[in-house]
């Protein structure tokens, strides 16, 4: 036994009903003692986002911590951590999702549409004839996984063909993955890894490669063309979770068998001020022509419910 | 190289959009030295292709009974198609083999005036049969209709170095389409691939056609069918 009396030495050891004083602790622990409670960023039941005194992120899963981010960005109903790879972490009522960054989902939209990745030297490549489309591919890449592309150019009779090219295995898997191009000539769109504004991305990058503006006398027409009908159909719903109103499906039967059919769906005229303000393209000829839609079909009404 | 399982027709792609250019011809002729059989008598080249700043797709089929020219006429084709003007995407470059000589089934034989008279004729037709659509009336009441049906236009080409050769072009305004049609011959000519136009085809089906998507301003209604 101790000296003193039983309540001294209870008190002394457990410091019930007095205050700690600067003497009791050393230093280091001290500290501990009066960090200040981790500040609940968003509680969505199971998660919970705390910010910690250094000023980092804490998530937390059922009370116990799964992660530490430096950067997070805070909306009303998520949280977004940035990972690596142009992948961000959706922190949500619905649970955790990993989705893809607006760079990223455009950077997929392209290869989708005129790109490809190859198994044998884990090849990922872009195709245009614009230098402007290329410059874009090059700036996405390089924001996204930090790797310059090399350019090939190859002369076609009057014009050029402009080829980006990567070989990198890390890449090609994470491509691979989502599943972006899950064989040759075809695609797939990567729903359930795009946000609102993930899928507004892909939307731009593919149409910006697959798109089509027509001018049929002084009117317009806006659609998007494959010869991958699966592929078509996730750009249709795309559009619809955009709440867009895309018109079907439509085959072009070729009927013989040398050639191969074409599949594409149309936005209705009074989606065209929603498609311009939403969606948009890089590809010079097309955004020309959308500003020609602009001016004649601005002020007309528009069935956007956003 | 994927290939059909069809017994008669052997089928296979030798070619798409990403492909480096010239493994069209090493492709194609690596398939026909496989494939061609001494029961074979015609190889059909066919480049599946769209021009993307308006949107008119299009077809161009060359056949030859000359295994040693498959690969030339597929790379040569796919020259022509390449270097149409617009922004051109050929998306698959195919060969079909058959046991029957194919081309001397493919006539397209009518004039060009004829095929305009049957469009207008075409076009007649749908605009009354928009005119007459109950979901419709009231919009187009008093008002202009104009109609863009999507239509193919095919050509006949006669050809020294093939047999035959056969285009054909997609698209829902018919002056762009027969525009298109025309170029794409020129460069056919051009290239040596073929050496006259020998007619044409209009396919088109009033019965069939239905409206995609309308626009009315003013006093005028557009309607695009499909």
């Amino acid at each position: 036994m101790g000296a003193g009396s039983v309540v001294r030495q209870y008190k002394r050891r457990f410091h019930r009903g007095e205050s700690v004083s600067d003497s009791v602790y050393p230093v280091d622990i001290k500290g501990k003692c009066d960090r200040k409670v981790p500040e609940i960023v968003k509680d969505f039941g199971i998660y919970i986002i705390c910010k910690t005194e250094d000023e980092d992120y804490e998530l937390l899963k059922r009370g116990e911590s799964v992660g530490w981010f430096s950067v997070a960005v805070v909306e009303d109903d998520r949280v977004l951590f940035a990972l690596s790879q142009g992948i961000q972490l959706e922190v949500s009522k619905l649970g955790l999702r990993e989705i893809l960054t607006s760079e990223k989902a455009e950077l997929c939209g392209l290869i989708g549409s005129d790109g490809g990745i190859y198994p044998p030297h884990y090849e990922i490549h872009f195709i245009s004839v614009d230098r402007e489309l290329i410059e874009r591919f090059h700036e996405l890449f390089k924001k996204v996984y930090n790797i310059e592309p090399h350019l090939y150019s190859y002369k076609k009779r009057e014009g050029a063909y402009f080829e980006s090219r990567v070989y990198n295995r890390g890449v090609y898997f994470d491509l691979w993955d989502l599943n972006t191009k899950p064989g040759a000539f075809i695609y797939r769109v990567p729903l359930k890894h795009l946000d609102r504004e993930g899928l507004k991305a892909y939307l731009r990058g593919f149409f910006t490669g697959d798109g089509n503006i027509s001018k049929d006398a002084d009117r317009f027409k806006i659609r998007i063309h494959s010869s991958c009908k699966e592929g078509l159909e996730e750009l249709r719903r795309a559009f619809e979770l955009l709440k867009f109103y895309p018109k079907d499906i439509r085959m072009q039967k070729k009927g013989e068998s040398w050639w191969r059919d074409r599949y594409y769906f149309s936005i209705p005229v009074d989606g065209f001020i929603q498609f311009i303000r939403e969606i948009g393209t890089y590809h010079p000829g097309r955004l020309e022509r959308l500003g020609e839609v602009e001016r004649r079909y601005k002020g007309r009404k528009t069935r956007d419910k956003t | 190289m994927k290939q059909s399982s069809e017994r008669r027709i052997n089928r296979a792609t030798v070619w798409g959009w990403g492909d480096d250019f010239a493994t069209v011809k090493i492709n194609s002729e690596k398939y026909i030295h496989k494939r061609w059989k001494e029961t074979t008598k015609e190889c059909a080249i066919g480049i599946t292709a769209i021009e993307r700043l308006e949107g008119t797709s299009f077809d161009i089929a060359a056949f030859t009974s000359d295994p040693k020219k498959v690969g030339d006429l597929a790379d040569r084709l796919l020259d022509v198609a390449l270097g149409l003007k617009g922004n051109i995407k050929v998306d698959f470059v195919t060969l079909v083999l058959s046991e029957d000589m194919v081309s001397e089934k493919e006539l397209y034989r009518d004039t060009l005036e004829y095929v305009e008279e049957e469009y207008g004729r075409c076009e007649q037709a749908l605009v009354r049969k928009v005119r007459e659509n109950p979901e419709m009336k009231a919009k187009v009441q008093g008002r202009k209709i104009v109609v863009f049906p999507e239509v193919t236009l095919t050509c006949e080409l006669e050809s020294d170095y093939a047999n035959k050769v056969i285009g054909d072009a997609t698209d829902s305004y018919f002056k762009r389409l027969r525009n298109f049609l025309h170029s794409m011959n020129k460069g056919l000519i051009e290239e040596g691939l073929a050496k006259n136009i020998v007619g044409f085809k209009l396919t088109e089906d009033v019965e069939k056609l239905i409206i995609d998507d309308i626009d009315v301003e003013g006093d005028e209604v557009y309607v695009w069918l499909v």
